[in-house]
């Protein structure tokens, strides 16, 4: 339970992390996300162009590389938040 | 069918002088160099190390269309796009940024009826290198997806047109240093045949970039001066080539009964225009081609060689170019001996490609709205071959009634504009 527990305020802090970056990305408020969200239609202005530049900015944020063939099922902020989860986890795995 | 008059009721302009057209103009008249040494690369090892370059931090924009994309654009498309705002408020056609509904209102949809011309000879040439240095240092995946857009020649025009609503077409012409001059004459002959009611035009280039110098050296076009208070020295004897400027000027050109009719302010009317195909070899200014090109704009205008007060000449500080433009004029006015006062901005500015015609143009209007002819600056002692030649040393007051612009491009390509004050 405990364990869940933490989990869950984890995954929170690394989603108000994506939703504070994209914020900066997009140089506009977007407190508006939630998990449910669909990238591509809940961001004001969002594009083809700009959802690759946006994954290219969270890569730096992140400190990460994405595989390019993941990134373009990324549907809502859900799987962009579960993808950036698994992808910091192998890191510190790895490291 | 008589054709329409094509005026000017919109100035917009950014170059090493500064972001307005009365900035240019002070410049121009007490003699100020844009000229320093360059700050957007290290520049030793070149024989050039000084550029005229933008002040950058006046480079803003309105909230409004494509606020994410622009700052994303290589430079000669946000320099385009400030230029084209400030003609558009300029001209009246669009209520100004930050007045009235502010933002709202600057983000309105112009008129219908008009459509963008725009000259721009090298394009993103800085972001390709950035490009290419950052895909060999970080990998291919770390191209950005703005790479392409920001960097085609075209995007300085589709930016203007898309973010300012302008539904007509949207041209670039792509014709080296004859760019701005070249696509200037497309917009007045839309414009004549009634095609458009009015447009943007004119030409953008931010090309300060190590494969700009590297290329330009291997051709022994640099100017070796290292004093940026010498170079380049237009006419002078001991001109030794060109120096890297960039700028944009971009214009709202306009059926003149439709700028009457809403009670535009004139800055002068596009009388003639002329362009031709001949050089002396690939890169070199053929005299004769030169004379007809100027004749021809000359006689677009309905006037003879001798009506012409002013020439706003390329003379960029080049030996062979500055000379065979001289005899070129020479010839032009041969019959009667007459001889137009001739400056060049370059000396100010630096040699801004695409951008030189149209900045030309900006000088040009300003003379006719001050009636004086600006200096060319750091001719010291003008070359003997010249001293047939009527140039401006000092700010010269006298009366103008025609300007010839002049803007010649490698390939052989050569455009003359005149302007004529209304």
């Amino acid at each position: 339970m405990q364990a869940e527990k933490q989990e869950h305020k984890r995954d929170q802090e690394l989603f108000d992390k994506i939703v504070k970056h994209i914020g900066e990305f997009v140089e506009a408020d977007v407190s508006h996300l939630t998990p449910q969200s669909n990238i591509g239609n809940s961001i004001e202005g969002m594009s083809s162009l700009k959802m690759v530049e946006l994954l290219l900015f969270l890569e730096d944020c992140f400190g990460v590389d994405f595989d390019e063939s993941v990134m373009d099922d990324l549907q809502t902020m859900g799987d962009l938040e579960q993808y950036i989860r698994r992808t910091l986890d192998a890191s510190e795995q790895r490291a | 069918m008589a054709r329409h008059g094509v005026v000017v009721t919109g100035m917009g302009v950014v170059c090493p002088l500064g972001a307005t057209a009365d900035e240019l103009w002070q410049g121009l008249t007490t003699g100020r160099s844009g000229i320093a040494p360059v700050t957007r690369f290290d520049p030793g090892r070149f024989h050039s190390r000084l550029a005229g370059e933008i002040d950058d931090s006046v480079i803003t924009f309105a909230p409004g269309p494509l606020q994410f994309e622009t700052p994303r654009m290589s430079a000669f498309v946000r320099y385009a796009l400030f230029a084209a705002e400030r003609a558009l408020e300029d001209s009246g056609l669009k209520p100004a940024a930050g007045r009235q509904a502010g933002a709202e209102a600057a983000n309105r949809p112009c008129p219908p009826g008009g459509g963008v011309y725009l000259g721009v000879s090298m394009g993103g040439l800085p972001s390709i290198e950035a490009g290419v240095l950052r895909q060999e240092q970080q990998g291919v995946r770390r191209t950005s997806p703005f790479l392409i857009p920001s960097l085609i020649p075209n995007m300085a025009a589709s930016v203007i047109a898309l973010r300012q609503g302008i539904e007509g077409e949207q041209v670039t012409v792509a014709g080296a240093c004859a760019s701005g001059v070249q696509a200037m004459g497309q917009a007045v002959r839309a414009i004549r045949s009634g095609a458009r009611t009015w447009a943007i035009a004119g030409g953008s280039e931010a090309v300060i970039t190590p494969i700009t110098y590297s290329g330009f050296q291997a051709m022994r076009v640099l100017s070796r001066h290292q004093d940026p208070e010498t170079t380049p020295r237009p006419f002078d004897r001991s001109r030794d080539g060109i120096v890297v400027g960039e700028g944009a000027a971009v214009f709202v050109l306009e059926e003149r009964a439709h700028a009457e009719a809403r009670g535009a302010v004139i800055h002068g009317e596009l009388t003639g225009f002329d362009a031709n195909s001949g050089g002396d070899n690939l890169t070199g200014l053929s005299a004769r081609h030169v004379t007809r090109c100027m004749a021809g704009a000359v006689a677009d205008a309905g006037l003879v060689p001798d009506a012409v007060d002013c020439v706003f000449a390329q003379a960029s500080g080049m030996v062979h170019g500055d000379a065979a433009e001289l005899e070129a004029l020479r010839a032009l006015t041969a019959d009667t001996g007459h001889r137009p006062v001739v400056t060049s901005v370059k000396g100010h500015m630096g040699y801004s490609f695409a951008a030189n015609g149209p900045l030309n143009l900006a000088g040009a209007l300003m003379s006719l709205r001050h009636q004086a002819v600006p200096p060319t600056l750091h001719l010291d002692e003008t070359d003997p071959e010249f001293d047939k030649a009527d140039i401006a040393r000092e700010v010269r007051g006298t009366t103008l009634r025609h300007c010839l612009i002049n803007a010649f491009g490698f390939g052989g390509i050569n455009a003359s504009l005149v302007v004529s004050l209304v």
